[in-house]
């Protein structure tokens, strides 16, 4: 049964149906990024002319109608990779060496601190936003890459401490054991024998976390004054209080979606599972 | 490994390898839930310059006239249907990919995982946009459709239905999250119980339901936990698309909250919203550790 | 008695002194005051640039097509006076709440304050009062009221000084296709059917009839499109209400929606705006979701013969013959009041002011009166109206002017929505929160007054308006 044509049939209509309900919706969005503002069919027909001219608005800033401002998204994509850079590092930083003592060492105190960090996971930043808000201000840290950065390393720590303890658990202790015998210290040992090992996970962490920043939308929304507006903000920005740029707001859309879709391009499906089993644990 | 042989100093570096992160959290998550506490007890309105306490004032109005239940049941409702039907569908799709590979000999199945995944690729913020997009009337697809169909045009967005739609937007946006994990969850369990099943005469359905499924609980249960959870606090789409509205039907906690700090200015509403946003997800996590603990004991 | 009587009663020789002194506190008022001011500024800018290398930070909404003028003529500004400026664009929604949380924390972060007339009442509690820099400008702060439109009396601290200075006014005015509207086949058609001449329309029925009679589905084309979603729904609501010849509040501080005439008028003109889109229908649904640039947009396609909204924003792009196109000349008229009325509907005000805890204040002030200046009102009155008199009667009734008069007429009568300081946060929020409901058909008129005069009032008692 499992190679009879009839079957064959039926799989390759639902894998049509499936794929219609994954990208049709893109379909459309994708025209309309091609076409000039202003000229945006009003019913499912081709637009009459397809041009880059909005692509090349959006990246490059200057705009094709006297109303409104068009600026580049270069601003906001440097916003982006500037907190999520920096929440890269600091989250890092923080989280390498936790979890490798969460990997090596097992005290009833460290599994009650492992529990702990599911907690900070799963609270809901939304709960969060007031004392972060307050804080952030009297600090004067609003409107800062680094007051943001702060914040996305807190959402991003738990999972960051998790993928990297799991990443540890696959690198054998005999390694360290005898460096100890051989009179290293532990930081020695971190440093020479177990980080290299460990460093495409080190790598793949760093990738989550990045992502993670990048996508992220709430906090950005809550601190940011318009000078550091990143990327999702500035997307949804297009839809302002008195006009929406569909045009630009597509082209820019699809233009964010280059960093994800080259991530899962090459991370591929095996780093992409082992996530999902690295988050799970 | 253990402290006990270690030497003083290598005790130290392993003290302060988890400070770091310990202290960070301190400043960043248990001071501000310190503070969440303390603000939900107090009307702190910058606009009227207030600052005082009123005891359970802020809870008795968010149950009162705000509509707090009403919220509640939103955020439940938006979990319990996101939820489910992405689960539904990513096992659906995974289902789909692992028949489709042994269907096909060329990789039809890789292309298909690259099809599913792609709604996960586009960012929340341009998803939302995009079926904002899709949902208006003289420019979206939707409507298009439906004029083509000889359908009446109908304003997708400010209607009942709008808190539906925001459920469909993030069904079709995090499907891809769920597929993911099944489809390695379902690849990676050993072949033996299920030819065991099969020789024993099992039909595919009965083998799916008592095989599988069985041996696939443990990832379930955790993708449906992590989901769950992220699925209540979800914030992303549905700003974007209604903003809570028309009036207050896609109003979840997560939007209330939002809209009562930074849109009504009222702090002290807002981190008693806060704090019973805050219990579900604490419910949850007990539960979870509690019945991981028996598990492994 | 009148001034004339005045004049005899005290004999020529009083009239020539009073004459006097008339030309010379004209000549006093028009001429820059002291020779320490730039020649040819009013308000008169500091000569000497004592505020040199100074920066200033100015919070602004993005996007804001109107004020993109005076953010170009920025460097003119920092030529003049050595002062710097920063802007902060934040998106429109967030001006409110952003600003305000800023400012509350007394952090210094701001040197100005950019709001919106209706949330004037949050704000002024943390600025610094205005009626010393007032006078040193106008001479007294009823010439300085006199200077802007009657709307601004409103705008006042509760100690009666004033906090903000208006730099941008607005209206909402309809717009028409005149392609249509004037065409003979067209007019002889609407004549036909409905027995009198077609016009720009004067009354509400003539609204309704115009709309009907181009509202033609074959076609694709409604009647009438206009900016009814959300807040600024909200907003077009209270400019018709208003506009029928209601305040928000009576004399005594109740809301007039609560009862008697102000209920009935109310609940009026929110079951026509819901039929005129669900029954009706010669409103397109998905005006529902409208702000204005997609009211702009909508009318530009040539889907509907009339338009309204915060439309002159979009005045001057709609003279080009390039952009119109598709729809032929537009012209402006003067939305039409429910019940005849000759008050004016809801003026809208944008205006500055300075924080408490502003790190510069007196070069803020130098800011705030460069904008008020001909240059930029002048670049800037393509997109608003100048809030002083003189000058928006130059740019908007005067031949070559840059607006339609019918926005001069309709802001002239105008009047400031919020009342009271106390709100402009609820229950406007609140209110917006019902007109969704309203406009998505998920609520009658009658709930939707109702519980919106509840809310305000029961704003008021909280801030404790009515003493028993």
């Amino acid at each position: 049964m499992a190679r009879s044509l009839r079957w064959r049939l039926l799989l390759g209509l639902l894998v049509l149906l499936v794929s219609l309900w994954s990208l049709f919706p893109f379909l459309w969005y994708f025209l309309v990024s091609l076409t000039l503002p202003g000229s945006i069919p009003r019913s499912l027909a081709l637009p009459s002319t397809l041009t880059l001219r909005t692509y090349a608005a959006v990246l490059f800033g200057g705009g094709y109608v006297d109303v409104g401002t068009k600026v580049s998204i270069i601003p906001n994509v440097i916003n982006s990779v500037k907190v999520a850079g920096m929440t890269v590092a600091l989250c890092l930083a923080l989280s390498v060496g936790a979890a490798y003592v969460f990997s090596r060492f097992r005290a009833r105190a460290l599994r009650v601190a492992f529990n702990g960090l599911l907690i900070v996971r799963m609270t809901p930043g939304v709960s969060l936003a007031v004392p972060i808000f307050l804080m952030m201000t009297q600090y004067r840290l609003v409107n800062t890459h680094v007051g943001l950065a702060l914040v996305h390393t807190l959402l991003s720590l738990p999972l960051a401490i998790w993928l990297m303890k799991g990443f540890f658990d696959t690198i054998p202790p005999e390694l360290e054991e005898a460096a100890a015998i051989d009179g290293a210290s532990l930081l020695v040992a971190l440093r020479r024998i177990v980080l290299p090992l460990a460093a495409p996970g080190v790598a793949v962490t760093a990738c989550f976390v990045f992502l993670a920043s990048y996508v992220e939308f709430m906090f950005a929304l809550i601190l940011s004054r318009g000078g550091i507006n990143t990327l999702p903000l500035a997307i949804a920005g297009y839809k302002s209080e008195h006009q929406v740029f569909y045009n630009e707001m597509a082209a820019a859309s699809f233009i964010s979606m280059i960093p994800l879709a080259l991530f899962f391009f090459f991370v591929g499906r095996s780093m992409v599972s082992g996530l999902s089993f690295g988050a799970l644990k | 490994m253990t402290t006990a042989g270690m030497g003083s100093r290598n005790r130290a570096v392993v003290a302060v390898l988890l400070a770091l992160p310990l202290v960070y959290l301190l400043l960043v998550y248990i001071y501000p839930i310190g503070q969440l506490l303390y603000l939900s007890f107090r009307d702190l309105e910058p606009a009227y310059d207030t600052d005082e306490f009123i005891g359970l004032g802020n809870f008795f109005e968010i149950f009162g006239r705000s509509d707090g239940w009403g919220h509640v049941l939103r955020s439940f409702l938006y979990t319990g249907i996101c939820v489910s039907a992405s689960f539904v569908l990513g096992l659906a799709f995974a289902l789909l990919t692992t028949a489709v590979e042994e269907a096909f000999a060329w990789p039809l199945h890789t292309a298909l995982r690259q099809v599913i995944i792609t709604p996960m690729i586009f960012i929340p913020a341009a998803a939302g946009v995009m079926w904002t997009f899709a949902y208006t009337e003289h420019y979206g697809w939707v409507n298009h459709l439906l004029a083509l169909l000889g359908l009446s045009t109908y304003p997708w967005l400010v209607s009942s239905a709008a808190f539906y739609l925001v459920m469909l937007t993030d069904i079709w946006g995090w499907t891809p999250f769920m597929y993911l994990i099944l489809l390695a969850g379902l690849q990676s369990l050993p072949r033996e119980p299920l030819e065991a099943a099969r020789v024993d005469g099992a039909g595919t359905w009965e083998s799916f339901w008592h095989v599988v499924l069985p041996m696939l609980r443990p990832v379930i249960l955790i993708a449906l936990t992590i989901k769950t959870l992220d699925t209540y606090r979800a914030f992303d789409y549905l700003w974007i698309m209604t903003q809570g509205g028309p009036g207050t039907i896609s109003t979840t906690l997560t939007i209330a909250t939002y809209k009562t700090a930074f849109m009504e200015l009222k702090l002290g509403k807002a981190s008693a919203y806060g704090l019973v946003t805050m219990i579900f997800p604490l419910v949850v996590v007990n539960v979870y550790l509690a019945f991981a603990q028996r598990r492994e004991a | 008695m009148s001034r004339y009587a005045w004049f005899r009663s005290r004999g020529w020789s009083g009239g020539v002194v009073a004459l006097g002194l008339a030309g010379v506190l004209s000549v006093g008022w028009i001429s820059p005051v002291g020779a320490s001011s730039i020649q040819g500024t009013f308000p008169p800018l500091k000569a000497g640039k004592p505020y040199n290398g100074v920066t200033i930070t100015v919070p602004s909404q993005a996007g804001w097509a109107s004020f993109k003028p005076a953010v170009d003529l920025t460097p003119r500004f920092e030529e003049l006076t050595g002062i710097k400026v920063k802007y902060d664009m934040i998106p429109g929604g967030e001006i409110p709440s952003k600003q305000l949380l800023e400012v509350s924390q007394r952090t210094g972060a701001y040197d100005v304050v950019q709001q919106h007339g209706i949330s004037f009442g949050a704000f002024f509690r943390y600025l610094q009062p205005m009626d010393d820099r007032i006078k040193d400008v106008w001479g007294s702060v009823d010439k300085f009221e006199e200077y802007f439109f009657p709307a601004q009396h409103g705008v006042k601290g509760k100690d009666g000084k004033h906090y903000f200075i208006p730099f941008h006014a607005n209206v909402q005015i309809g717009y028409y296709r005149r392609a249509l509207l004037e065409d003979a086949k067209e007019k002889a058609a609407f004549k036909a059917k409905y027995g009198y001449d077609l016009t720009p329309p004067t009354t509400i029925k003539q609204v309704e009839d115009i709309a009907a009679f181009f509202t033609r589905p074959a076609q694709n084309m409604y009647g009438l499109t206009a900016n009814w979603g959300g807040g600024q729904g909200f907003g077009a609501f209270m400019h018709y209400y208003y506009a029928a010849g209601h305040d928000q509040l009576d004399e005594n501080l109740r809301p007039t929606m609560k009862a008697g005439k102000g209920r009935e008028d109310a609940i009026r003109i929110v079951r026509w705006m819901q039929e005129a889109v669900y029954k009706q229908k010669f409103v397109n649904p998905d005006s529902v979701n409208f702000q204005t640039g997609q009211v702009s947009d909508y009318f530009l396609s040539g889907a509907s013969a009339l338009a309204f909204g915060w439309l002159s924003d979009y005045w001057v792009f709609m003279q080009k013959p390039e952009n119109i196109k598709q729809v032929g000349p537009v012209g402006a008229f003067n939305f039409p009041s429910f019940t005849g009325s000759e008050k004016g509907g809801y003026a809208s005000w944008w205006m500055m002011g300075i924080p408490k805890d502003a790190k510069n204040p007196d070069a803020a002030w130098e800011y705030i009166k460069w904008v008020l200046n001909k240059s930029p009102q002048v670049e800037m009155a393509a997109g608003q109206l100048p809030p002083m008199k003189q000058l928006a009667y130059e740019t908007a009734v005067k031949p070559g002017g840059q607006n339609p008069p019918p926005l001069y007429d309709a802001f002239k009568a105008a009047r400031i929505m919020i009342q009271v300081p106390e709100m402009s946060q609820q229950p406007r929020t609140k209110g917006i929160e019902l007109y969704t409901a309203l406009i998505a058909n998920k609520l009658s008129a009658e709930q939707f007054v109702d519980e919106y005069a509840a809310e305000t009032e029961r704003t008021l008692e909280r801030a404790g308006y009515y003493k028993k």
